[in-house]
């Protein structure tokens, strides 16, 4: 007997009882190519990296199983045949892992954010990336590293992810500063609305009346 | 200043934090290793040693297999 590692990812849009009944069924295949289920851990609907399909979530099920290599193989071909499981992965491992210790990844709610942080990452990146083209591309380099001061100096020293942290600090003291900013702009205006809306409120009607009146009056005296 | 940056050895992940598997299931871990396209980053940019690259090699692939990581950045937003 050998172990396997199997995780499959079922359609999401199952009717009926839904994931039990695809597990159930899924155990049956097990069964039926002589193995056994050791563990099973449902991670439950999460966002594809890329649509299966035409689906863009999948109900993740991660399954330790005993069996014995050919049989494998038929387990396979009958997740093949399903129509409900979108993808499949089996995996021969030496040992069986603590089943409490096993890795489940984040749910995809960091997904978006992560996406956005690697395209400001890439934009860095490219700089780097011209880098080592020889010694024509140096200067470009240099003139970058003298826009950027230190900033390009933290890049070279940290890793990839590190500097993705550093950006992202960035980002947000920016937004910050630009929102406190708005912040006093208006509440000066709102300041300058009480001192002038006492006075103009009338002031202000009666002038647009008398320019209006005023224009008015030189247009049918042009006319 | 930037040459001592540049000649600076790059410590693999791996060997330095030795709990951490290289496991296809980790794919925020993994991301680590990917341009923003999603291919693989060469071992001089992460700092990986080769064995472990061999690892986060056959792991990204994993990945991308069961849609854990994109194959590339294009096809996610389509
Ligand atoms: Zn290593």
């Amino acid at each position: 007997m050998r172990n396997y590692e199997c995780l499959f990812i079922a359609n999401p849009n199952i009717e009926g009882d839904g994931m039990s009944s695809v597990v159930e069924k899924v155990t049956a295949y097990v069964k039926e190519a002589g193995a056994e289920v050791a563990n099973i851990q449902h991670w439950g609907k999460r966002r594809l990296a890329y649509q299966i399909e035409k689906q863009q979530y999948g109900n993740y099920v991660l399954m330790y199983i005993n069996g014995e290599a050919p049989k494998i193989v038929d387990l396979q071909r009958s997740f093949e045949l399903d129509s409900t499981i979108l993808a499949y992965l089996t995996i021969r491992l030496d040992e069986m892992p603590e089943f409490d210790k096993v890795f489940i990844p984040e749910d995809d709610g960091e997904e978006d954010r992560r996406g956005g942080r690697s395209r400001y990452e890439g934009s860095r990146g490219k700089y780097g990336s011209s880098a080592p083209t020889g010694p024509e591309g140096k200067a470009p380099v240099k003139d970058v590293v003298l826009e950027e001061d230190e900033e390009d100096d933290v890049e070279m020293d940290v890793d990839v992810d590190a500097d993705a942290d550093v950006d992202l600090v960035e980002i947000e003291d920016e937004d910050e500063s630009v929102a406190e900013n708005d912040d006093d702009t208006e509440e000066l205006k709102s300041d300058a609305k009480i001192d002038t809306e006492s006075d103009a409120l009338d002031d202000d009607n009666s002038d647009d009346d008398s320019d209006d009146d005023s224009d008015d009056d030189i247009e049918s005296e042009k006319k | 200043m930037r040459f001592k940056m540049q000649y600076k050895r790059k410590i693999c992940k791996f060997c330095e934090n030795k709990e951490v598997p290289v496991d296809y299931k980790n794919s925020s871990t993994l991301k680590r290793f990917l341009t923003e396209e999603g291919k693989i980053l060469p071992r001089r940019i992460t700092g990986t040693c080769a064995s472990h690259q061999r690892q986060v090699v056959t792991a990204i692939k994993r990945a991308r297999n069961i849609a854990l990581i994109a194959y590339s950045a294009d096809v996610k937003n389509v």
